[in-house]
């Protein structure tokens, strides 16, 4: 057997042989491998630093949200023409009627039911007196009041332990959102409420950015999921305020930053971060709850503040009989009468009204509240410096799964003082117990910590929406960080690069094949001359295999070289862009920390060197065995 | 009279009246220089070793193949005897079976019928595995075109056939130098191929063909691709490796001058010894 020092030897001079067509080889395969490789790196590189950033805040945790697919108000159009619903609404309706008119009668006021109460039920007579719902009435109260019934006899409160069953789950988390009943509870940016200074704005004329990074909700969060982000820890009995964490881009707004122009450098960028997180600890911001009576006076005031204005110098304009004062915009206060020139029998007819309104369409008196909280904390968001950069790309990515509300930490929330949280405002959900089991008209879901990122991926595929999620009652996703996430994107990359791999081997193999088909073939005279100095078939494809093996070791080294250099350029290029946006979306308090798109860690960039000698070797061997096979002194005698 | 060395007119009109035509008297001369040529030749030739053992033994070898639908009939009942330590010359107009021989002899070719025995080895019938050890083992081949490795140095070369025979390298590294030396290119060895002359390059492959002690050197016109001088010394190193190491040399030629210079002749046509 010839000596593995002489295989060598010369498999080597073949190489030498064919410089160009070795060198286009190396080059053509090494292109296809090399950019393969960049992105096996740069998909590691961010990988890791999605790893290393996610450390801070809420950590490798397997956290998916439950939350219902359907609105229940939405089963009314499967009742539309249910027989039993529709004679429910009927008799509803006629009840209701029919009480309005006696009380009515006893209030001495006016009451006209086909204006005030139109019937919800439509008869087509052309049709047999086939009766259905109209759904433009379905707002009534007799149809609410029967959907509402329906509903509490037909669906079962959403318990987390009906659909945890068979998952080991670790806790459940709190997550109580504020949505105060027939309420509205809204920040004062600048101090300012909303509804007084936006007045008469359309929502287009908001920015699209301010648009996005206004405030969407508030909610009491747990601790898992909030303390990460609190910077500034506080005593909660002896708070003055209520602790918050808010998003970054409100922060920044708040606090009256402008946007960073598009070429500000990363320094500038990531400068910017300190200062806004350091402000946003001394910022508090002020909310402003008005129940529907509140509001609705509001609005009322300042129709009629507008309409006095507009008509100031019209001397036939006859002033309202009861003025309204729109009250201060920074004082969330009550809207109080400033003239009533109302007689005695208005205004006793007038309270008669309210009476029956209060009786029969639960209205309420009007209450509002100012409430003010303290910013502790900034949550991961997107910035949305620019949606249509790559950079902002990934930022959104990144921030996809954050809590999406403003959170109170439950366990400060807990503690605070009963005059900070009033229970007209934060209602029952303030002070629930429970967190895992949710009325039947709920909107929420629950927020489940599983034991392992195998549970908790196994439970989101069990409860994933396909293409709509018509045919689920519930569906779960991903929560508050990038866990299970990632591994979503880590098996999508792999069956990309699975994919990729298999074609560029196709691809490979065919320049390959070619390649040593071709050095096979111009071999044979040398071949032949081998064989007939003493060399065996074994021995010279041993020469071929290791010639095979030395090609592929310059196309790995040149596939090593062209992707270390092309994921090092995207490393230098993006990694400094894409740091502040990694900041913000995962709020890491560490601004030193670096965004990397270079790692080398993926256990591809191991199979990598294998697949190019693989295919290396499977292109070889039919030429070789055709090569090899052939009778030497025939191709002597062609030469 | 005619002085000797200087012929008068008289002297070549003499001459020229015994032919019809003057050309006839040109071709006569011609012939008469070839004629005491190759007598001068054949007088040196020396005498044929046949008293040492048979080394090749071909018995009615017959060998057919196909170029497309045309038979070949490349060797038919060639039976011969070649002694050990002789030079034999293969001769033949081109197609008359010589170089088919040779391959055949060298266990490169097999037979259509017939035998090859090299010493008690029948090789027609040795498998593929054991007639590349017995090339290596048994027989130097040289070829016209030397077939050097380009990017191999001179001792690289000759170290190919060892390479394949798997002999212990640094014995083999030894052995390199003397026939190196046997060749005259002891100070050549660290070369490449392309900073040789032909002669020179055609010697590194005698001294390739050398490494593995062949008890036989096959040569295909190892001087076709070379001038005269060049060939002479070719055929004079040839001679000097039948002396120093015994081997028996069988040279496919077409010059007739290297052929009068072997001990024997064996003249091929039409695939039948002559």
């Amino acid at each position: 057997m010839i000596h593995p020092i002489d295989i060598f030897t010369l498999a080597h001079t073949k190489l030498r042989t064919r410089k160009i067509r070795t060198g286009f080889t190396v080059l053509i395969s090494g292109l296809l491998f090399g950019l393969l490789l960049a992105v096996l790196i740069t998909s590691a590189g961010v990988m890791q630093s999605v790893n290393e950033f996610g450390k801070e805040g809420i950590g490798e945790k397997y956290i998916v949200k439950t939350e219902p697919t359907n609105p229940p108000e939405f089963d009314i159009f499967t009742l539309q023409s249910d027989a039993n619903f529709i004679a429910r609404v009927e008799q509803l309706h006629k009840e209701r009627i029919a009480a309005k008119k006696s009380e009515a009668a006893r209030l001495k006021i006016t009451y006209d039911p086909s204006a005030e109460d139109p019937s919800p039920i439509i008869i087509d007579k052309a049709n047999g007196n086939t009766k259905s719902l109209n759904i433009d009435l379905q707002d009534s109260s007799a149809v609410q009041q029967a959907l509402k019934e329906h509903q509490q006899t037909t669906t079962k409160p959403m318990k987390a332990s009906d659909y945890t069953k068979g998952f080991s789950v670790k806790r459940q988390l709190t997550e109580l959102t504020i949505t105060p009943d027939n309420a509205t509870l809204i920040p004062m940016t600048d101090g300012k409420e909303d509804a007084i200074t936006n007045y008469g704005k359309k929502i287009e004329q908001l920015s699209y950015t301010d648009y996005l990074s206004a405030f969407q909700s508030l909610a009491i969060e747990d601790d898992t999921l909030s303390m990460p982000y609190v910077t500034k820890k506080i005593d909660p009995t002896k708070a003055t305020a209520i602790p918050i964490v808010i998003t970054y881009t409100y922060a920044e707004k708040a606090l009256g930053f402008k946007k960073l122009p598009t070429k500000a450098t990363p320094a500038e960028r990531i400068e910017r971060i300190r200062t806004v997180r350091e402000k946003a600890v001394t910022m508090s911001i002020d909310f402003c709850y008005r129940n529907n009576a509140s509001s609705s006076l509001l609005s009322r005031a300042l129709d009629q503040q507008k309409e006095i204005a507009k008509n100031k110098d019209n001397k036939l304009y006859t002033q309202p009989t009861v003025a309204y004062q729109v009250p201060d915009e920074k004082s969330c206060g009550p809207v109080l009468i400033a003239r009533d020139s109302r007689s005695n029998t208005e205004r006793t007819q007038d309270q008669a009204r309210e009476e029956f309104a209060r009786k029969f369409d639960n209205a309420t008196d009007p209450i509002e509240h100012k409430l003010r909280f303290q910013v502790i904390g900034i949550s991961p968001s997107a910035s949305l410096e620019d949606t249509q950069s790559l950079v902002s790309g990934v930022s959104m990515m990144l921030a996809a799964n954050s809590v999406p509300h403003w959170q109170i930490p439950a366990g400060y929330f807990s503690k605070l003082p009963a005059e900070l949280k009033p229970e007209v405002v934060f209602g029952t959900a303030a002070n629930a117990t429970d967190i895992t089991t949710l009325p039947p008209d709920t909107t929420r879901g629950f927020v489940t910590e599983f034991s392992s990122l195998e549970t908790a991926q196994n439970y989101v595929n069990k409860y994933a929406c396909d293409n709509s999620c018509a045919s689920s009652i519930a569906y779960a996703h991903p929560y508050a960080n990038n866990t299970l996430m990632m591994r979503d994107i880590k098996q999508y990359i792999d069956t990309i690069i699975l994919w990729v791999t298999l074609a560029l081997s196709f691809v490979a193999i065919i320049i390959l094949g070619s390649m040593i088909g071709r050095t096979v073939a111009d071999g044979r005279r040398e071949t032949a001359v081998f064989r007939s100095i003493g060399a065996k078939r074994i021995d010279i494809v041993s020469i071929y295999t290791c010639y095979t093996l030395l090609l592929s070791l310059r196309i790995i080294i040149f596939v090593a070289l062209l992707g270390t250099i092309l994921a090092a350029a995207a490393d230098y290029w993006f990694s400094p862009q894409i740091t502040p946006e990694a900041l913000i979306a995962f709020s890491a308090q560490d601004l030193n920390r670096q965004f990397h798109l270079f790692g080398i860690s993926s256990p591809y960039l191991l199979y990598l060197p294998l697949v190019i000698v693989g295919i290396s070797l499977l292109a070889m061997i039919p030429p070789m065995l055709l090569g090899v096979r052939r009778n030497p002194i025939k191709d002597m005698r062609q030469e | 009279m005619a002085q000797r060395g200087r012929a008068t007119n008289a002297d070549i009109e003499k001459y020229l009246q015994l032919f019809d035509r003057p050309i006839d008297a040109v071709v006569a001369i011609r012939e008469h220089i070839e004629n005491a040529k190759k007598q001068q030749l054949t007088s040196q030739r020396p005498t044929p070793q046949l008293d040492t053992p048979i080394v090749v033994s071909a018995r009615h070898l017959e060998r057919h193949y196909r170029i497309g639908k045309k038979r070949v009939d490349a060797l038919q009942d060639v039976s011969l005897d070649i002694h050990q330590g002789e030079f034999v010359a293969l001769t033949g107009p081109s197609g008359s079976g010589k170089s088919t021989l040779l391959q055949t002899i060298g266990g490169l070719d097999k037979p259509s019928s017939g035998e090859v025995f090299v010493g008690d080895t029948n090789i027609a019938k040795l498998s593929d595995a054991k007639l590349s050890r017995f090339r290596g083992q048994t027989i130097g081949f040289v070829f016209q075109f030397f077939y050097l490795q380009p990017f191999l140095n001179v001792k690289q070369n000759i170290d190919v056939p060892g390479m394949f025979a798997g002999t212990n390298r640094k014995n083999r590294h030894a052995y390199i130098e003397k026939v190196a030396r046997a060749v005259g290119l002891e100070e050549r060895l660290s070369h490449m191929p392309s900073e040789l002359s032909g002669g020179q390059m055609q010697r590194v492959a005698i001294a390739r063909a050398l490494l593995n002690k062949p008890k036989i050197i096959l040569a295909d016109e190892p001087t076709g691709n070379l001038d005269s001088k060049n060939s002479k010394i070719i055929i004079d190193l040839f001679e000097k490796i039948r002396r120093d190491f015994g081997t028996t040399i069988i040279i496919v030629t077409h010059d007739q001058e290297i052929a009068y210079r072997a001990d024997r002749e064996i003249r091929l046509l039409d695939g039948r010894l002559a």
